[in-house]
């Protein structure tokens, strides 16, 4: 695994000594992990979620809208007048 | 003052003649957190003031006790808990100064049921471990010898109802976070079906793994609970509209000869899971096993193949989940920035940001979806067989603080008995069955198909009935 690029794409600053310290933890990790490539999933749907619920929706719904002024919308204000 | 109530069921009987009052209960736990919490380190926050105050309203609206099950109940909330108006850290720096802005709804389902929060329970920073040791606040010490740890990542919340500083405390479970510590501390944990409590407001670790539990003393007790934070909400798309029932009535009812599976994967771990297992926790869990017999069940050994990968499965899905959800934590709306994250958090974030990377997706993250898959048939086969299954919940004893820290791997091997029925959804529930050396607790579990939690708390009280575990109380 190459430390300092995925803690580039996962935006961790890491130090030198951070680098050094998390690479062979990760090796060992990423090689217990890795056993799973030996199971033969060739026929097998990946799981995503156990719910065994699918699209869970609502009808839309209106609620009041923000007050209009002719074409603008009215809110309360965000700069104080000083 | 001298305690005189034991369990949600004594307290309300006491209240209801006047024997004492809600104020009167609360300020004898936040004499007691002061007294002990110094030594222990479980409470992060105590907000003593505001449960002294609602405490006093319920002094005077003893009429509605009928209509609300957690009446004049002391519960403290793990720190992943949103509490409006009150700090929720995580157990992390990131989020050191950070007051929620609202609360989950599981805190306000405690709180509507008329439960009274005490505060904040330290926990592993973002449910990242099994020990405790990874709070950045310091370590939560188990109650019944302090120099060893609690178990996690809901450490604190497995204290608080071993040394009495709580009667109910509220926790999550995503690999293990709830029965783990239930187990080294010696106290009842559940943790429900996938879906059946909301998750809304609640700090995300692994989404499709994460489960909002309770421990508490007692089996019966956890019963009450789940029928006040179970159930449907709009907020959370992933929380189930199953109905829920009246857990706790149906305790007296007695079941007969229930079949009860036996992993033989679980019992009698080789050297290829983890290093083996503790003797005392073999003994200690067959102890278990028999008295479930003599009461008048079968003991049905069964198959769950897929189990030594179920681990590496979990550490592929979960570290991928948590790297997702822990993106949000920029330092620039709320809290520090990411250089606050602990060494766990950022060994988690980098296995899961390296999974999900173009060119591993597969054969990591796609592949562990598979995985699960298969695990979740094992458990299904089990079901069609057994109506639940009885195991260890930890292949070891509590260790002392400090003792693992330096190998996180040798952690996330202990883990191996508790995550499967996480990646399959499922209940389970942790229940005290003895005594180690140096005093430490050990507990066994119990797991049934999506939704009947009833089984667990049937045979988990038959059990509670005819032992004495639960009662015991560590010397402080």
């Amino acid at each position: 695994m190459d430390v300092a690029h995925v803690a580039k794409l996962a935006n961790l600053p890491l130090t030198t000594d951070e680098e050094k310290k998390f690479q062979p933890q990760l090796e060992q990790i990423l090689d217990y992990v890795s056993q799973l490539q030996k199971i033969d999933t060739s026929n097998v749907i990946p799981t995503s979620q156990v719910t065994g619920k699918v699209n869970a929706t609502r009808d839309d719904q209106t609620s009041p809208c923000l007050r209009l002024d002719k074409d603008y919308f009215k809110v309360s204000a965000i700069f104080e007048n000083d | 003052m001298t305690k005189i109530w034991t369990d949600i069921s004594s307290l309300h009987k006491l209240y209801k003649t006047k024997k004492i009052k809600p104020s009167e209960v609360v300020q004898w736990y936040l004499d007691r957190i002061a007294s002990l919490n110094p030594r222990l380190n479980a409470y992060l926050t105590v907000t003593g003031d505001q449960a002294l105050h609602r405490a006093k309203e319920m002094d005077d609206s003893l009429a509605d006790i009928d209509s609300n099950p957690l009446f004049g109940v002391p519960v403290a909330f793990k720190d992943l808990y949103m509490t409006k108006g009150v700090k929720t850290t995580a157990g992390s720096k990131v989020l050191e100064n950070h007051i929620a802005q609202y609360s989950a709804t599981a805190v306000d389902r405690y709180l509507k049921a008329g439960a009274i929060m005490l505060g904040k329970l330290n926990c592993d920073a973002w449910a990242h471990g099994s020990s405790g040791e990874n709070s950045d606040f310091g370590p939560t010490h188990n109650p019944w010898n302090t120099d060893y740890v609690p178990g996690g990542s809901s450490s604190g919340s497995a204290a608080v109802i071993a040394a009495d500083m709580a009667m109910i405390t509220a926790g999550t479970d995503t690999g293990g976070s709830i029965r783990c510590p239930a187990s080294f501390c010696g106290v009842t944990g559940l943790k429900p079906t996938y879906g059946r409590v909301s998750r809304y407001g609640i700090i995300a670790m692994a989404s499709s793994l994460d489960s909002i539990g309770h421990l508490t003393s007692s089996v019966e007790d956890s019963a009450r609970v789940l029928a006040v934070t179970a159930g449907y909400d709009p907020h959370d798309a992933t929380s189930s509209p199953n109905p829920v029932t009246g857990y706790a009535d149906k305790l007296n009812v007695k079941k007969n000869g229930m079949k009860i599976g036996v992993p033989k994967e679980y019992l009698r771990l080789g050297s290829t899971m983890t290093a083996g297992m503790d003797s005392e926790v073999e003994d200690l869990t067959e102890k278990a096993l028999q008295k479930l017999q003599s009461l008048g069940h079968e003991l049905v050994e069964i198959s769950l193949p897929h189990t030594p990968s179920s681990l590496a499965c979990y550490y592929i899905i979960q570290p991928a989940e948590v790297s997702s959800n822990l993106s949000r934590y920029d330092g620039i709306r709320y809290g520090n920035n990411r250089s606050a994250f602990g060494a766990e958090a950022k060994r988690r974030i980098m296995l899961g940001t390296y999974n999900l990377s173009a060119g591993y997706y597969d054969a990591y993250y796609n592949t562990a979806q598979k995985v699960r898959t298969l695990v979740i048939d094992d458990f299904n086969k089990a079901f069609s067989q057994v109506d639940v299954i009885a195991a260890p919940v930890m292949p070891h004893l509590p260790f002392k603080i400090g003792e693992k820290v330096s190998d996180p791997l040798s952690l996330y091997l202990e883990d191996v008995l508790t995550v499967p029925i996480n990646l399959a959804g499922l209940p389970a529930i942790s229940i005290p069955c003895g005594f180690a050396q140096n005093n430490l607790p050990v507990g066994f579990q119990l797991m049934a198909p999506q939704f009947q939690e009833d089984l667990l708390f049937q045979l988990g009280y038959q059990y509670q009935q005819s032992t004495d575990w639960h009662h015991a109380q560590p010397n402080l």
